[in-house]
């Protein structure tokens, strides 16, 4: 009984986990070859140590993004010309034009 | 935890150029030291289980190579710094007061991530002399680095930009006149969504630069004789600086309206994404919201009056603005509920055992949280709570590990308990998930279809935003 439940509460997540990084390392582009297959050595011989290793210091990804669903909205656009008015690079006419085809008819 | 690997963990840390469709990324500089690397994981792990989502905005035109000296409203007391530590582009060096290096643990905290103290006046009894501070500084500044700074030198409880002190523009000014080229000033504004909640979201604007050299050329028919002394100078770029802060950061006159118009820009936001997105980007509502603050004052009002007539039809009809319009079908319904119950199940276990571990430590920093503190304080002592109670809870079970299976076991342990930490988390916002998708069901079926009058008074709401 006990052998199971440490079997799913600490193997599987752990095996889950290593697993993940193992892809991890493989697919990032930010790291050169040795650098990847270093790190997938260090994961394959020293299974707990290394991913304990990896965790702690690999470098994050560069993440970019940021609500962005590709291309910009109705919503990003109104905001993009609010701040342009703001900034004084649209004046209130401008804008009312600009936002015309917004308005709820 | 690499970011975005759980949805509820998800983060995004985002780059936005100011052009349609022009997306830049802006990639941290690789980071040299293993110190250095850890004081970032350390902090992504931090701010990442303390916010549901980070979002950030970064105007384009941002330095990539110069000198840059970020300046920061400061509604979150350490909150604001942890956050910006995780997320700004090239992580800055803080400057903060030095009476803060007084609390025991904190100071040996602030020596570690590089902050430089800075003595004000009326904090008597400090040692540490402001020379020593400006010189630190340019010498940051002269290296190539970053430095933070929140010019308007308290932490405030009002949703307003406070005075501004002259510190940032006597840095910059005297950075200038000590050899450093190409400094620019970056106004930072941080907003939260409820800046005392845990697992709230929190937005940071990087607004547009402000170049230096170009500021005191415009001001100016000498402009290699001013440093840190000349007034007129240090004036004119402070003012400059609270300009860019007001459109950086939230700014507004009270509680109320900051509410109301956040709400009106959200309504018009979501009524643009076809009403489709149950919860509208905080990026896009505060910045909307931020650009009304800004207008007169009679356009501010019949906003607010046009949000609080529709809200009083909300209430009446006891659903939200969300929820009324983000319609859900029977067959979308079920599945969604079949697939969160059985992503429930799934984690069940490991939530289990992050809650055994994790109660105490959730209960302390609650606890903290119960105190009768300014919002501003709380978000200082809350991370800082919750970083000594994780940390002690957590060493103590990593030692009992290594203590009764070994050092592997120990090892495992530091790997898997920020795991169950998550499960934890993903499990209860899940549960939530599944509360707001029953909502939104009964919503669509008790009220099919609103009654004209709310509709139009939301129409109203939407036409009083886009005529502010």
């Amino acid at each position: 009984m006990s052998e199971w439940v440490l079997l799913v509460i600490v193997a599987l997540p752990l095996s889950a986990y290593w697993i993940r990084s193992v892809f991890e390392v493989i697919r990032r582009g930010d790291y050169s070859l040795t650098q990847r297959a270093a790190w997938l050595l260090i994961l394959i011989l020293l299974p707990i140590v290394g991913l304990a290793v990896y965790v702690v210091a690999r470098t994050p990804r560069p993440v970019h993004l940021s609500g962005a669903r590709g291309h910009p909205g109705q919503a990003e656009e109104l905001v993009l010309l609010a701040e342009q008015r703001q900034r004084k690079e649209l004046d209130d006419v401008g804008f009312y034009e600009a936002t015309a085809a917004l308005r709820p008819h | 935890m690499a970011p975005g690997t759980v949805c509820a963990l998800r983060v995004r840390v985002g780059v936005v150029a100011s052009d349609y469709g022009e997306r830049v990324e802006i990639e941290q500089a690789p980071r040299s030291s293993m110190k250095d690397k850890f004081i970032e994981r350390l902090v992504s792990f931090l701010t990442r289980s303390v916010y549901r989502d980070v979002e950030v905005f970064v105007s384009s035109g941002l330095p990539t190579e110069t000198p840059m000296l970020a300046v920061s409203n400061h509604f979150g007391g350490f909150a604001d710094a942890l956050v910006l530590l995780d997320v700004m582009p090239r992580r800055p060096g803080i400057v903060a007061r030095d009476v803060i290096w007084r609390t025991p643990l904190v100071g040996r905290l602030m020596n570690w991530i590089g902050a430089i103290p800075v003595h004000k006046a009326e904090d008597r009894g400090s040692t540490s002399s402001n020379d020593e501070m400006f010189k630190s500084c340019y010498q940051a500044l002269a290296e190539g680095g970053n430095l933070l700074i929140f010019p308007e030198g308290v932490t405030r409880n009002e949703p307003s930009i406070a005075p501004v002190k002259t510190g940032a523009a006597r840095i910059a000014l005297g950075a200038r006149a000590h050899g450093v080229a190409g400094l620019n000033v970056v106004p930072v504004g941080i907003h939260y969504e409820d800046k005392a909640a845990l697992r709230s979201r929190v937005f940071v604007n990087v607004g547009s630069p402000i170049d230096v050299d170009a500021a005191i050329a415009a001001d100016s028919n000498d402009a290699h004789d001013v440093d840190a002394n000349d007034r007129d100078a240090v004036r004119s770029l402070t003012e400059q600086i609270t300009t860019a802060l007001r459109q950086a950061a939230p700014d507004y006159d009270s509680w109320s309206e900051a509410q109301l118009l956040t709400a009106g820009s959200e309504i018009t936001l979501r009524s643009l994404e076809n009403d489709l997105a149950m919860d509208v980007d905080l990026a896009l509502r505060d910045r909307l919201a931020n650009t009304l603050a800004d207008r007169p004052a009679e356009c501010r009002e019949s906003i607010c009056e046009a949000v609080s007539i529709y809200h009083d039809d909300l209430d009446a009809l006891g659903y939200s603005d969300a929820e009324l319009h983000s319609r859900l079908g029977a067959g979308t319904f079920v599945r969604s509920i079949v697939w969160q119950m059985f992503f429930g199940v799934f984690l069940l276990p490991f939530a289990l055992v992050g809650a055994v571990v994790n109660i105490i430590p959730f209960l302390v920093v609650k606890a903290v949280g119960a105190l009768r503190f300014a919002p501003s304080m709380l978000s200082t002592l809350k991370p800082l709570a919750a970083f000594g109670a994780f940390g002690a809870v957590w060493g103590i079970v990593i030692w009992m590990c290594v203590r009764s299976f070994g050092w592997e076991a120990g090892v495992a342990a530091f790997v898997l308990l920020p795991v169950y930490l998550a499960a934890v988390i993903v499990l209860v916002e899940r549960c939530a998930l599944m509360w707001g998708l029953v909502r939104r069901r009964r919503a669509t079926e008790s009220v099919r279809q609103l009654p004209t009058q709310v509709a139009e008074r939301r129409a109203a709401v939407i036409e009083s935003v886009l005529a502010a």
